[in-house]
């Protein structure tokens, strides 16, 4: 064998790696995941046709570091008066009788080294569709967008797009301009936006600057 | 003062091989030694190769994203926002500190103190500060136990309670109840139904604090017993006659608090004065003035030459008091300099009503001690101290404790027969009385033992069956830590184990079949709400009293000045030995970490080194470097101590300066024996520690704790002391053989000198370089700068700085072998120097042992310009936008650069995971060994498996989940808590203002009892930290360096004269 073939075939091993790599680092991330629930909850029922406000379920996204998943009782609070338990699978009456608790599944997961706080966040004006996707058009699973990577999140920090909206986050047709432009392409202007989207948009009035410190996330 | 000499350790001061080992290279242990001492294990070749491809596979499979799960509430709680802390008033075991507990999800995670209590002002001590992990402790009984001979049965708590109620009754008057004092209004009903169910039933109650000594005087002397309030705060000079009051105190957090006070610089100039007359150099008088060698026996008759001298000076001695003593004599005698006692003597009259002389702990517990203490009594009303300094009108709780005589009423008693059934309830009298007092002989004597314990300890196994009692935390509880000052508490968590409280327990025992809950609430009804006028209903009151923790029915009261007592002559009647004793003399003493030796199973105050010695995990026997000169003795080796009864100890050799030439003193309340107590003892079947209550002296009536005449002999055997003073040093100091320059780390000065305006002598002569810098950008880029300064001066070296940072941080125990090779984990440590000036007999040597303490605490300094960040090669340590110098762990990987160029040596590197550790990874091979077991190769070497000593299942529980917990091969250090500065803004958010400077403090500053810490933004001009900054004195260490560090600290202040000190070395250490 002649010295080509064999660097061609050294090449060839280490971009083979290189992918092996790739699709390993990717797979972390975790973009796509969507696992099955312990009952088939629509967020597309709540969210998306009964206009919801994200921020009604999870109540600490704006008090705490954690969005938290609602406790049951806050369900059967609704329940007890719109589709009543009788359309309801046995397992679910069940919890419900005994007081219990449901199994959720976490999909979006981060780092125990990462502290990310959600009320900043939801101070901050940023829409839970930045991170989440449109959660509102999901149905039975949910499922991760975004990688969540530190690369991700310093793409938004380092931007400087902060705006001072808080009272509109959680609404399940907020969104931010980041939002926007990125569904527009980069190039689009904020004028683009308010004719195509028709939606009221944010102006941002008020930035912010995003600390990029390392002790931002990590403490 | 150039004659002035600074060491912190004997090898320092000679300038030893080992030392310049440790001061020129950062890791003096290398990891490869690890492999080549081997040990239990010397891996071949093909045995790394073999553990790394396993290592390879497990990494593989780890891969994968596991499914994690998210179980929410059923019902939430209102008060619970998952990932915010919620606080808890509560109150300590024995009722004296005001607690507020920290919890978060319904795990509480620290304690500090609560600010509204009278005592406790939101301080807490090292102790205190620790007894969070008690209540996660894997070795605490999990359930009620019957045993028989060498068998422990678990069984249900109320069939011991249906047994033990029928034979209570049958005994009658010869019943007897052994509890801790008993005090607050829910504790004594309880106590009330108890004594109505038993009618005859006796009540002893025990307090684990050496404090019958003082109380006996009061009694003597005054005619009350009481235990005083000793208010170092209005005290101009405090004269110690042998009392550690801060290490020996019952009233620690208070003590170091008004000690503070007495010590602080004043802005109006002077500041307080601490005189110590001692055998052996004491926490106290470390953080004092003056001190004054002397054995134990001289300490009466120093007490009553003082008084002769007074009445010489015309000070009005009370009917009856003959003073017989001459202080020439005595001083010459007892070996102390001449004119010391009339100087004293002088100087108390000058400060009549402001002085205070103070006597009492351990050291009172001698042949001779009855007289030292009712003698002080008298200097105390001769200077007019009593009432005023000496406190009597806020007694505090232990005043119902009883006296050793009791207990020795009880032995006694036992032994004839007189007692047929006894319950014991949380007093491990079986290790806290000493041996001599025969309580173990005794307790084989009762036909009905029941303990209430929450450990399997020394005095449990002597018991028929034992109780379990939980943690304070998990139930309710009330206390009276002063008069009228009524704490409550409440529980925080579920008892983990099958647990109740002892107050249960004792109303199930009377059958009056109520909850200790109700109880609890009716008594403060009719105790405590009907006894003063509420505006509100009780239901308010209570909920009210729960919130803050506290009701104060006599704050008004608490700071009076009292009227002085009519002293009785008849108190002076005791005897002391006369003659100057031959040969050593033994004193055993409490330390503030370990008093009661209650702490033996708390690995994190096993850790934290002693305040003055500096060593950890051990206890040892203290000699003087001229002792250790005469004698030849080694530092770590071992010998055997024989006192005159004839008990002999094998206990390794201390060398500390400032003991007494003629003195030996050994640590009480180590060497805890009871194999359940696992940290305690290792795999090796040695505890940790001896038990120097063993040597104690005299019988069950009275015992000495301190004079006991005492020899030794070698052994051949010898040990390493973990002692991490020598692990850091900052200093390249005059070394005589190379005659290097020194460079000085500290400030002190004589106050006299600190006053003189325009003498900056004392002052460090740094040789500032040009002001370059590396970083182009200057810091703060935003609106804070954060900054720190310490006030070496108030600094008493307690170390509740550390514990509390342990608490906040999530910081590793190690362990004794790895502290030994410098690897502890403390972001902020306590260095302790020493300085002496030049000595007597030859004038170029000092005399080590007439030395002088400054404790300065050294944590990460967030340089402005840090050494460590232009080194890091992955940029793990940055500066953030307010000027933090900060870690970031995950990007961490190790190559300790930045240690190594960090010139005062706070960085601390995890070399194993340590934080899986509950005690450290000493305990069962060498760390590597260890690591293979732990990552799961260790089965495949023949190495067996993971160690069952890896952390145990509720120790986890008490992690702060604000702070990461560090993995092997991370570097990390003090953060200034930057998580408690990012909660503080986002609560400044919610609340849309700025939070009180008092509200923001880290967790050191938190602790601090002497308030010696202050911490706050540097931009801004009012604040506290600003004002402190621009004190007099106040410097940076190795400003020279041009690290532009962010802490401060204050000078450390002698309130002397100046010429004493050179006089000081003329003719007293012999």
């Amino acid at each position: 064998m002649n010295k080509a073939i064999l660097v061609f075939l050294a090449l060839m091993g280490l971009g083979v790696a290189g992918l092996v790599v790739a699709e390993v680092y990717k797979s972390s991330l975790d973009v796509g995941y969507a696992p099955e629930q312990p009952i088939p909850f629509s967020h597309k029922t709540h969210a998306g046709d009964n206009k919801m406000d994200c921020l009604y379920c999870h109540f600490n996204a704006d008090k705490s570091r954690h969005a938290t998943v609602p406790p049951t009782s806050l369900c059967f609070g609704c329940h007890k008066q719109v589709a009543g338990d009788r359309r309801w699978p046995k397992e679910i009456q069940k919890v419900h009788a005994e007081d219990g608790s449901f199994d959720w599944v976490k999909v979006h997961h981060l780092p125990e080294h990462v502290y990310f706080p959600h009320e900043k966040h939801v101070a901050a004006g940023v829409s839970c569709q930045t991170c989440h996707g449109e959660v509102e058009k999901m149905d039975q699973k949910v499922t991760q967008i975004t990688d969540m990577s530190m690369g991700w999140c310093l793409s938004c920090h380092r931007d400087n797009n902060y705006v001072n909206a808080e009272q509109l986050v959680g609404s399940p047709n907020y969104r931010t301009e980041k939002d926007l432009m990125v569904k527009l392409g980069a190039s689009a202007k904020y004028s683009d936006i308010v004719k195509k989207e028709g939606t009221p948009p944010i102006h941002p009035a008020t930035h912010m600057n995003a600390p990029t410190s390392c002790s931002t996330c990590h403490q | 003062m150039s004659e002035k000499e600074y060491w912190s350790t004997l090898e320092e001061r000679e300038g030893t091989e080992a030392y310049l080992r440790h001061r020129d290279e950062e890791f003096i242990h290398k990891p490869v030694e690890d492999m080549e001492e081997g040990g239990s294990l010397k891996p071949s070749r093909r045995g790394v190769i073999k553990a790394g491809g396993a290592a390879a596979i497990f990494a593989g499979a780890m891969g994968c994203n596991p499914e994690r799960r998210l179980v929410p509430y059923h019902n939430q709680p209102e008060e619970v926002i998952p990932g915010n802390p919620v606080y808890y008033a509560s109150v300590d075991a024995e009722g004296e500190n005001g607690l507020v507990v920290k919890t978060t999800e319904g795990r509480p995670i620290r304690l500090d103190g609560n600010a509204a209590h009278a005592v406790t002002r939101g301080k807490l001590d090292a102790v205190g500060n620790a007894q969070i992990i008690d209540l996660y402790d894997p070795d605490r009984l999990r359930s009620s136990v019957k045993i028989t001979g060498e068998e422990v049965v678990a069984t249900k708590a109320e069939a011991i309670v249906a047994e033990l109620a029928p034979k209570l009754k049958a005994a009658g008057s010869k019943a007897v109840l052994v509890t801790r004092p008993v005090h607050g209004a829910g504790n004594k009903a309880v106590l009330a139904a108890v004594k109505k169910a038993f009618p005859g039933l006796k009540h002893v109650e025990v307090s684990t604090e050496e404090v019958s000594g003082i109380m006996d005087a009061q009694s003597a002397s005054y005619g009350q017993r009481v235990l005083p309030t000793f208010r170092y705060d209005r005290a101009e000079l405090v004269v110690s006659l042998g009392y550690d009051f801060l290490a020996e105190a019952p009233n620690r957090v208070e003590t170091s608090r008004l000690f503070g006070d007495c010590r602080r610089y004043r802005d109006e100039g002077g500041m307080g004065r601490v005189v110590s007359f001692e055998p052996f150099l004491s926490m106290t008088a470390a953080a004092g003035d003056e001190r004054h060698r002397v054995i134990p026996q001289a300490l009466p008759h120093i007490a009553l030459a003082i008084a002769a001298e007074l009445k010489k000076l015309e000070v009005a001695v009370p009917a009856g008091v003959v003073l017989t003593h001459e202080a020439s004599k005595v001083e010459k005698e007892w070996g102390l300099k001449e004119g010391v006692i009339h100087d004293v003597a002088h100087e108390l009259k000058q400060l009549k009503g402001k002085s205070l002389v103070v006597a009492g702990g351990t050291l009172a517990h001698m042949e001779g001690g009855e007289l030292l203490l009712n003698a002080t009594n008298l200097l105390n009303t001769m200077l007019k101290n009593d009432g005023s300094t000496v406190s009597y009108g806020d007694e505090a709780i232990l005043s119902h404790s009883e006296s050793p005589a009791a207990l020795s009423g009880l032995i006694a008693e036992a032994n004839s027969g007189k007692i047929d059934a006894l319950v014991i309830a949380d007093v491990n009298l079986s290790y806290l009385a000493p041996a001599v007092s025969g309580f173990d002989k005794a307790m084989s004597k009762i036909a009905t033992k029941v303990g209430l314990f929450t450990h399997l300890n020394e005095t449990a196994l002597l018991c028929d069956s034992v109780i379990s009692v939980g943690h304070f935390l998990e139930d309710w509880g009330d206390a009276e830590s002063r008069k009228g000052l009524h704490v409550l508490g409440q529980p925080v968590i579920e008892p983990l184990w099958e647990t109740s409280s002892r107050q249960q327990i004792l109303l199930d025992l009377a059958g009056s079949g109520k909850k200790w809950m109700n109880v609890l609430k009716q008594a403060w009804k009719t105790d405590v709400y009907a006894s003063a006028t509420f505006a509100a209903d009780f239901d308010t009151f209570w909920s009210a009293a729960l919130r803050e923790g506290v009701v104060d029915l006599n704050a008004k009261g608490r700071d009076l000045v009292m009227e002085q007592r009519k002293f009785k002559a008849t108190a002076l009647k005791a005897k002391a030995p006369k003659i100057v004793p031959e040969g050593y003399q033994l004193v055993l003493h409490r330390t503030a970490l370990h008093g009661s030796g209650e702490s033996m199973n708390n690995a994190w105050l096993l850790e934290i080194p002693d305040p003055v010695s500096k060593v950890c995990w051990e206890n040892y026997v203290a000699v003087s470097v001229g002792t250790a000169k005469k004698e030849g003795f080694k530092e770590g080796q071992i010998v055997t101590l024989k006192t005159g009864d004839g008990v002999t100890l094998d206990v390794p050799v201390h060398i500390q300066p400032g003991l007494h030439d003629k003195v030996m003193a050994v640590a009480l309340g180590w060497g805890r024996t009871l194999q359940h107590l696992q940290v305690a003892i290792g795999p090796s079947g040695t505890g940790v520690g001896v038990d120097a209550g063993l040597l104690a002296s005299g019988d069950a009536v009275a015992y000495n704790l301190a004079g006991i005449p005492v020899s030794w002999s070698a052994t051949e055997d010898s040990t390493t002391l973990a002692n991490v003073q020598g692990h850091h040093y900052l200093t390249n100091p005059r070394i005589r053989a190379t005659g290097e320059e020194s460079r000085k780390i500290l400030q002190d000065a004589f106050l006299e000198e600190f006053e003189d305006e325009g003498n900056d002598s004392w002052t460090i002569p740094y040789h500032m370089p040009t002001d370059i810098s590396l970083w182009k950008q200057k810091f703060p880029e935003g609106s804070h700068k954060w900054g720190m300064a310490i006030d070496t001066n108030t600094c008493t070296g307690c170390a509740a700085c550390m514990v509390s940072c342990q608490a906040e941080n999530n910081i590793s125990v190690v362990g004794k072998d790895e502290v030994i090779i410098n690897r502890e984990m403390h972001w902020i440590r306590i260095d302790r120097y020493y300085t002496s000036s030049v000595g007597h007999d030859d004038p170029e040597v000092t005399d080590p042992d007439e030395v002088d303490v400054v404790n300065q605490p050294m944590l990460c300094q967030h340089c402005d310009n840090a050494p460590c960040e232009t080194v890091c090669p992955v940029v793990a340590t940055t500066h953030n936008e307010e000027g933090l110098n900060v870690q970031t762990y995950n990007r961490c990987v190790g190559t300790r650069y930045c240690s190594n160029n960090c010139p005062y040596k706070v960085r601390h590197y995890n070399w194993y995971d340590y934080s899986d550790y509950r005690a450290g990874v000493h305990q069962s091979g060498r760390p590597l060994t260890r690591f293979l077991r732990q990552v799961g190769i260790g089965q495949f070497l023949g190495l067996g498996k993971a160690p069952e000593d890896k952390t145990e299942f509720p120790l986890m529980l008490q992690f702060n989940p604000d702070v990461t917990v560090r993995s092997r091969g991370v570097m990390e250090k003090c953060s200034f808590c930057v998580h408690k500065i990012r909660r503080w803004h986002t609560d400044e958010q919610h609340l849309g203002r700025e939070l009180p400077e008092s509200a923001k403090q880290t967790a050191c500053q938190q602790a601090c009892p002497t308030d010696a810490i202050s911490f706050g933004n540097l931009l801004d001009e009012k604040s506290e930290i600003t004002k402190v900054n621009d004190k007099k004195g106040a410097y940076k260490v190795l400003k020279e360096l041009n690290t532009e560090a962010n802490v401060t600290y204050l000078t450390r202040l002698r309130n002397r004269p100046m010429l004493a000190k050179a006089d000081d070395h003329s003719d007293k250490a012999h």
